[in-house]
């Protein structure tokens, strides 16, 4: 049977009481309702805006600092090659293996160059972000998975993800970034709070989604 | 023996306990172990996550500037450790300060010197919460020495998850009871007693409703200086309609929260700049949300949206996009080109969405 992804009916108080004959249904709801908590709802999940300098050119004026996002260009042109590192964090569960991502982003508008965007997971360190490797990662790259350098003054919002299908791992591992999949979280790091290491080029984030995909227990 | 769990536990193979055949020996036990772990271990993921681009979220200034401020539900009584990581660049000091509208406020302080990135680990400890939410409000410093600035990178925090056993006695979210299982008790050959039955069931509907956290953003107040150049940092105060289709979190909200009202999801809109007298609304999951006064507004709303159906179908969830609608009235009434440069409406500072 199926994990339910709902809350379904659970009986009803009285059909426990004393003098009721307690049929298989209601055990088995309640089992099927625990499946539901475990496996869906309680799953690891972070939702990270990643702000941006609210510095606008308009056309008019020139670059004002408007205080706020105020329309959806996202900000002025990127340099040529331009590159930034964000680090995000995740507390996993007990049950989480797989980390789907949800990536919002802008890509460059510069012609000739190509926005990617890589993803890896680390353990966190003791006094600096970084700690062990556990997922090589992954990457994102236009025009295969981000689409190319756009015309115009801003970067325009877009989002790609990386699907919810685990993923088999060739025998002997990884060495470097595959195309977008889950990420896996080793049995010896669930529950713990991991690093999601985030490289973008000749490509802006704007919001990175992420969550454990839930299973069939 | 006490109220235990193994982490994380086996489920009962509702095979088992279907009509007609005996109750599989050790679903019960597998279904008291999974309540217990549900309660200590439910929603001890990310309560807050926001993040900043490099050389936005900066503080020069060395005495604590209040500069970001969240609202998060409390998921029960037994989680009173809220655990805070910060990534942040150059020396200063960050200190939080959690509270609620009974809930007396707890706080905590740490310093890093150096360029870094540094790792900053925060704790809050609780007494006993006495409010569906907190709020956590976030002082930053710089420390004067050969760093230019103290810069805040990202930041979670989480509920710290407890371990086994569970505490012995009933356990409450506010008034609400919680009833763990004693697993010797729920054993093979142990009676299945009607009063077995109706505590799982509560304890059931219980943890359905404990909170989840879809969204948390916050504006960034108080910079040491009003940015004068392209390249100083100037990163948003306040929610803007560029934000509309980048503060759009994909969650799955269950059926019968959408369709019912016995599970709650609560929008809080931090206010400013609302003229007394007056009211604005806005539009979060299709609900208006009318505000009246400046300060939080946490209001109850129900999903009035279609879910995504792109995301739905790829995660085999009912994925709804959470944040501010695309809507024609947040499109006037968020910051935008046409009110930008008229300071006295009505502003967003914060926006956090909980549900189920």
């Amino acid at each position: 049977m199926t994990t339910p992804t709902n809350f379904q009916r659970l009986p009803s108080e009285s059909s426990f009481y004393n003098g009721q004959m307690v049929m298989g249904a209601q055990a088995s709801s309640l089992a099927l309702a625990l499946k539901q908590l475990q496996g869906v709802k309680y799953r690891a999940l972070a939702n990270y805006h990643v702000s941006r300098t609210t510095w606008q050119l308009l056309y008019w004026v020139g670059p004002v600092y408007t205080e706020a996002q105020l329309n959806t260009a996202h900000g002025h042109s990127l340099e040529k090659g331009q590159s930034e590192d964000i680090d995000l964090l995740i507390g996993t569960m007990p049950t989480t293996e797989w980390l789907a991502i949800e990536l919002v982003y802008g890509p460059t508008n510069q012609e000739g160059y190509v926005p990617q965007v890589t993803i890896e997971l680390y353990t966190l360190g003791t006094t600096t972000p970084l700690g062990t490797k556990i997922d090589e990662g992954i990457k994102f790259q236009a025009p295969y998975d981000l689409v190319s350098a756009r015309q115009g003054s801003g970067t325009g919002v877009h989002r790609t993800h990386t699907g919810a299908q685990p993923y088999a791992f060739p025998s002997g591992g990884l060495s470097t970034f595959t195309e977008p999949r889950p990420l896996y979280v080793p049995q010896a790091n669930r529950g713990e709070v991991l690093l999601l290491c985030v490289q973008a080029e000749n490509c802006r984030v704007l919001a990175v989604n992420v969550f454990d995909i839930y299973k069939e227990a | 023996m006490s109220n235990s769990f193994s982490t994380p536990p086996l489920l009962a193979d509702e095979t088992t306990v279907v009509a007609g055949l005996p109750i599989g020996e050790g679903a019960v036990t597998r279904m008291s172990e999974t309540m217990n772990y549900l309660w200590h271990y439910g929603s001890t993921t990310n309560a807050l996550s926001q993040a900043w681009a490099e050389g936005q979220f900066v503080q020069k200034g060395t005495t604590l500037v209040e500069m970001a401020e969240w609202v998060l539900p409390v998921i029960s009584n037994d989680h009173y450790e809220l655990e805070v990581i910060v990534i942040a660049k150059g020396s200063g000091t960050i200190r939080l300060e959690l509270e609620g509208a009974t809930t007396a406020q707890v706080t905590d302080e740490v310093s890093s010197t150096g360029a870094g990135p540094h790792l900053v680990r925060l704790s809050l400890i609780l007494g006993t919460p006495t409010d569906e939410y907190l709020t956590l409000t976030m002082k930053v410093a710089h420390t004067t020495d050969t760093t230019s600035r103290h810069e805040i990178q990202s930041i979670m925090a989480r509920w710290v998850p407890l371990l086994s056993p569970v505490t012995a006695g009933a356990r409450y979210r506010l008034t609400d009871k919680f009833i763990p299982f004693g697993i010797n008790r729920v054993g093979n050959d142990y009676p299945l007693s009607s009063r077995w039955g109706v505590n799982a069931r509560n304890n059931v509907e219980l943890l359905r409703k404990r909170p989840v956290v879809y969204l948390t953003w916050s504006g960034v107040q108080n910079l040491d200086s009003a940015p004068t150049s392209i390249d100083d940092p100037a990163p948003p105060k306040y929610l803007g309609i560029g934000d509309i289709d980048v503060l759009s979190a994909p969650i799955h909200i269950p059926t019968e929260a959408v369709l019912g009202d016995t599970y709650e999801i609560n929008v809080a809109l931090l206010i400013d700049d609302l003229p007394a007298g007056y009211s604005v609304s806005y539009f979060v999951l299709g609900s208006e949300i009318e505000v009246s006064a400046n300060g939080w507004h946490v209001e109850t709303v129900r999903v009035l949206i279609d879910r995504d159906e792109a995301m739905s179908r790829a995660l085999s969830l009912n994925i709804y996009r959470v944040g501010p609608d695309n809507d024609p009235i947040n499109l006037s009434v968020l910051a935008s080109l046409n009110t930008y440069a008229s300071p006295n409406l009505p502003k967003v500072k914060a926006l956090c969405v909980w549900g189920v």
